[in-house]
């Protein structure tokens, strides 16, 4: 008769539970306490929060009532602010023709008075076309030399003349008229 | 059967398993608690975050009120009046001849014509090319009062003018209107500059 050797036997099972049980219980209080200590942590923290957020409450209360008690104030701000920049927008891109006009004749007085002038084309970009009118041939050098002179070319950021023949100077009956093209430096400050 | 039943009762009976039993039962409790607290705790915290950008936001609006009732709080329905007069929210043929007239009885030219710049305009944009007449003094009079002598705002972009002629100047003149939008940002600012600006305009119209 052969004997067999019953490899899960119940005696040995509730030893090993009991063992297995305390290796979990040792390990089980300190997680325990740490759990307490967590939640005592957190019960603080809602505290903390609580008291914040009833404050809070409190503040956003007051600070609602009184935006809408202004309510129509703050929308004739919002109507001022909003109107006031699109004027703002849209002057800045206005030529401002006048004050270079003025500004102009201002420079050709100082600098060429002999020079008159005939026509003023001008545009947003502060470019500007002008055609001068000169008497004779000694105007025109004159012109020539003041138009090379600091004085004059501080106003400007690039001055040009397309064209320019004297011989048209035949005599000294003739008039000559000179165009330059010109963009003047920002005239900050200024508004019509 | 009856020798089964016998071992599992002597088990419980064992103090070690009832005493590991209760404290992996309370420490399962424990992580449980602490859990759900973390995540109410989480909820709450967020909820605060949410309010707190609101009191910001609430904050901001009530200094744009305080700082704004200082430097406006006299005139504001006045210098509205005025900005909607310059800039009105609708277009309207009306509003452009009157300011035509305007111009002109204020300057002291004539405008012999006008006609609609359509390649100029856009939505917000009434470009008007008009011829006018007058001495030179009168022309740079126009010249110098144009922005806001019609009434309104109106800007010209590029202008040319001949000396020795002044018959049939011809201007390129910018009529604005735009519908208020309520997009202003909370922290925008009038500054004092802007009181005067308006107060020097309005001497203008």
């Amino acid at each position: 008769m052969k004997k067999h050797i019953n490899l899960f036997t119940n005696e040995s099972n509730g030893e090993q539970l009991v063992k297995i049980l305390k290796q979990l219980k040792s390990v089980a209080m300190p997680l325990f306490f740490i759990c307490i200590l967590l939640i005592l942590l957190e019960l603080v923290g809602f505290l903390y929060v609580n008291n914040r957020s009833a404050e809070y409450d409190k503040t956003l209360k007051t600070l609602s009532q009184f935006i809408e008690i202004n309510s129509n104030f703050d929308s004739k701000i919002k109507f001022f602010i909003y109107k006031k920049k699109l004027i703002d927008d849209y002057l800045a891109q206005d030529a401002q023709g006048y004050v270079y006009y003025e500004k102009m004749k201002t420079v050709l007085a100082e600098n060429m008075p002999y020079a008159t002038l005939v026509e003023f084309q001008f545009d947003n970009t502060k470019t500007a076309e002008i055609i001068l009118k000169l008497k004779n041939y000694e105007d025109l050098i004159s012109f020539l030399n003041a138009l090379e002179t600091p004085e004059f070319l501080k106003n400007f950021t690039f001055v040009t003349i397309p064209s320019l023949d004297p011989t048209e100077f035949s005599s000294n009956e003739t008039e000559l008229n000179v165009t330059i093209q010109t963009q003047f430096e920002q005239d900050n400050g200024q508004k019509s | 059967m009856d020798k089964n039943l016998k071992k599992y009762t002597s088990l419980f009976k064992n103090s070690t398993i009832i005493s590991s039993s209760i404290t992996l039962f309370l420490l399962l409790s424990a992580v449980v608690a602490a859990v759900l607290l973390g995540m109410r705790l989480y909820n709450n915290y967020t909820d605060l975050s949410i309010k707190t950008e609101e009191i910001d936001k609430a904050k901001t609006s009530v200094s744009l009120i305080q700082n704004n009732k200082n430097l406006l709080s006299q005139s504001i329905d006045d210098y509205n009046v005025i900005l909607e007069k310059l800039v009105p929210n609708n277009e309207s043929y009306f509003l452009v001849i009157s300011a035509l007239e305007n111009l002109a009885s204020r300057t002291g030219v004539r405008i012999l014509s006008y006609s609609i710049d359509l390649s100029s305009s856009t939505e917000e944009k009434l470009t008007l090319q008009i011829e006018v007449e007058g001495d030179l003094s009168l022309i740079e009079r126009f010249m110098q009062q144009y922005h806001f002598a019609g009434g309104r705002l109106i800007t010209n972009e590029s202008f040319s003018i001949n000396l020795e002629n002044q018959e049939n100047i011809t201007f390129s003149l910018n009529f604005f209107h735009k519908e208020f939008q309520d997009n202003v940002e909370a922290a925008s600012l009038a500054n004092p500059n802007d009181i005067s600006e308006i107060q020097d305009i309005a001497t203008k119209l």
